[in-house]
């Protein structure tokens, strides 16, 4: 079954965020790597949401949604932006003449903890592989 | 205060207390406080910086920016920075942002 929240885009929001994943979520995930997979990736995209997406300002929404079929965690993060640029959505890795640079690092690690990721028009899929988990 | 820094060995060691995070939402707080350590440190004898991560449990990409920060500011003052007791996942964060080749950091549990 589908689950979503909807907040403003104030970044403190995001204790809310990690309350609500681990009361709808986490209480089927045993595993804690795993947990922290989806914690993280769940974090920087809600961030880049209000922060890129959103701009900071907080009329708008950012809605964030999960759905499990197939053992596949598909978690969706949309915002009222216009969306990732496509150079930025094709950040594979880290090129060796951007290690010191303090930003642009967001993406490539939400893809290292994601099983697969697709951007749309304003959101961001997220999909993570549960593995062996058992769901109620 | 939610670091604590002092010189052993001329070393300077900084740990988080009552902080398991860096992120964006402690952020602003971390840099008021780490920041004037690090101007003493690069205005000392003191050769190395130590930041311990026993506590540290998360980090995000907020928290790489700032350590990035740091690490330049040491470097242009020709000190070292180094990171210990980091946890397997921050580990992973450093080695695929490949902060690891700039900055040496330690998964091994030290004691200080």
């Amino acid at each position: 079954m589908k689950q979503e929240i909807n907040v403003s885009s104030d970044i403190t929001n995001i204790k809310d965020i990690n309350l609500w994943i681990e009361k709808n979520l986490f209480i089927n995930i045993s595993n804690k790597t795993l947990q922290n997979n989806i914690r993280f990736v769940l974090q920087e995209s809600f961030v880049n949401a209000v922060l890129h997406g959103n701009k900071s300002n907080i009329s708008k929404k950012v809605l964030i949604s999960f759905e499990i079929i197939e053992n596949l965690l598909h978690l969706i993060i949309k915002d009222e932006g216009k969306g990732i640029k496509k150079t930025r959505q094709n950040m594979n890795f880290i090129e060796d003449k951007d290690i010191l640079k303090e930003s642009g690092k967001g993406i490539v690690l939400i893809k290292h903890f994601s099983n697969n990721v697709i951007f749309k028009k304003n959101s961001i899929e997220i999909i993570l592989d549960l593995k062996n988990e058992k769901f109620k | 205060m939610i670091l604590n820094s002092q010189v052993i060995d001329k070393k300077s060691i900084i740990s988080f207390l009552d902080c398991d995070r860096i992120d964006t939402t402690n952020l602003k707080l971390i840099k008021e406080q780490l920041n004037p350590i690090i101007m003493d440190f690069n205005n000392s004898s003191s050769q190395e910086s130590i930041l311990d991560f026993n506590n540290i449990y998360f980090i995000d990409s907020s928290g790489l920016s700032l350590i990035i920060n740091i690490y330049k500011q040491v470097n242009l003052n020709n000190k070292k920075l180094i990171i210990i007791n980091v946890n397997e996942m921050i580990f992973d964060i450093f080695d695929v942002t490949k902060v690891n080749t700039f900055i040496q950091v330690s998964s091994i549990k030290k004691d200080l």
